[in-house]
């Protein structure tokens, strides 16, 4: 059966969220793919009352609750860096006994385990 | 109002804490090359290491596994940037990588995770110093109430939109999904996200 574009009420509801969480699943697949109604949905909603993008207070906000620790970049390198070491380790072993490298991985890790029991 | 969960969350300092459950690896299986450059891992760093891990944040709703995701991603860059042919959407395709990478770390962890409260969520306080600066904890958290409302794929718009600057054909590509999606998702994640903004003016 094909499916019936939502009318301006329940579009409107969604945009607000004052929709029944059973219906929020069905108009947003069709939100998905039609856009007709995507152009419904921006003729109902005005401009929005802040500009958009980086420079906005919108995105102001975001970049605010969504900070990355200060240091962020030289801990990722630092990771970065211990995970390819334990991998390339990983690898020599594997190669020294014809192993898979998933396989040496989860023996080396059954292997520590039972050296904690 | 309910403290937010955004608001709660702080960076994860568990140094030998189980790493996430395994994702989706899209960087190739073979060995790790070992002319692997450190310069070019520090540039990829330093460019994108903040907006991946805002993406990754956006969709997990944890600190600490926003880094990990970010620290995996940047593995997996780094790893296949040499196999990538078009270095112009470097930007899209790191971030594709990250959100791909978001999306497993949490579908693996719902699949686990039987009650929704065992899901990702906040452990302490968020960082005083960055908050307090700009504004109060009442307005802020209103913020951070609205943004939890949204799902994680609208979030996910918003901030490629609004802090990274991305177009909505980027916004799509990056994400995976159709441009009425893009478009209407950020419609509605704007107009919530907006009247919590008067506040802060």
């Amino acid at each position: 059966m094909k499916l019936r574009h939502p009318s301006k009420a329940v579009l409107r509801d969604w945009l607000t969220g004052e929709i029944e969480p059973d219906t929020t699943g069905t108009v947003e697949r069709h939100l998905d793919t039609c856009a007709r109604c995507a152009a419904t949905l921006e003729a109902l909603e005005p401009a929005p009352e802040t500009p958009s993008g980086p420079d906005s207070s919108l995105g102001s906000a975001l970049a605010i609750v969504l900070a990355p620790p200060g240091d962020l970049a030289q801990r990722l390198e630092e990771g970065v860096t211990a995970r390819l070491s334990s991998r390339q380790m990983m690898e020599v072993v594997a190669d020294l006994f014809g192993a898979g490298l998933e396989t040496t991985r989860l023996l080396l890790i059954e292997g520590d385990d039972d050296d904690d029991s | 109002m309910q403290p937010s969960a955004l608001l709660r969350l702080t960076p994860r300092q568990r140094r030998g804490s189980p790493r996430p459950v395994t994702v989706a690896d899209p960087a190739p299986r073979a060995p790790v090359p070992p002319a692997a450059d450190p310069a070019v891992l520090h540039q990829l760093v330093v460019e994108h290491g903040d907006a991946v891990y805002r993406l990754a944040l956006s969709v997990v709703r944890d600190r600490g596994l926003a880094e990990d995701i970010a620290q995996e991603t940047m593995m997996k860059a780094w790893l296949a940037l040499p196999s990538l042919r078009d270095q112009g959407s470097l930007r899209s395709w790191v971030l594709r990588i990250a959100n791909n990478t978001a999306i497993s770390t949490l579908r693996a962890r719902r699949a686990i995770a039987v009650d929704p409260r065992d899901l990702p969520e906040a452990e302490a306080p968020v960082e005083r110093s960055v908050e307090a600066r700009v504004q109060s904890d009442a307005v802020v958290g209103e913020f951070v109430a609205a943004l939890d409302t949204l799902d994680e794929l609208s979030r996910s718009i918003v901030v490629l939109r609004e802090v990274e600057g991305l177009t909505y054909d980027e916004i799509a590509a990056v994400l995976n999904v159709p441009l009425p999606t893009v478009k209407t998702r950020l419609l509605r994640a704007r107009r919530r996200l907006s009247t919590t903004l008067k506040e802060w003016a």
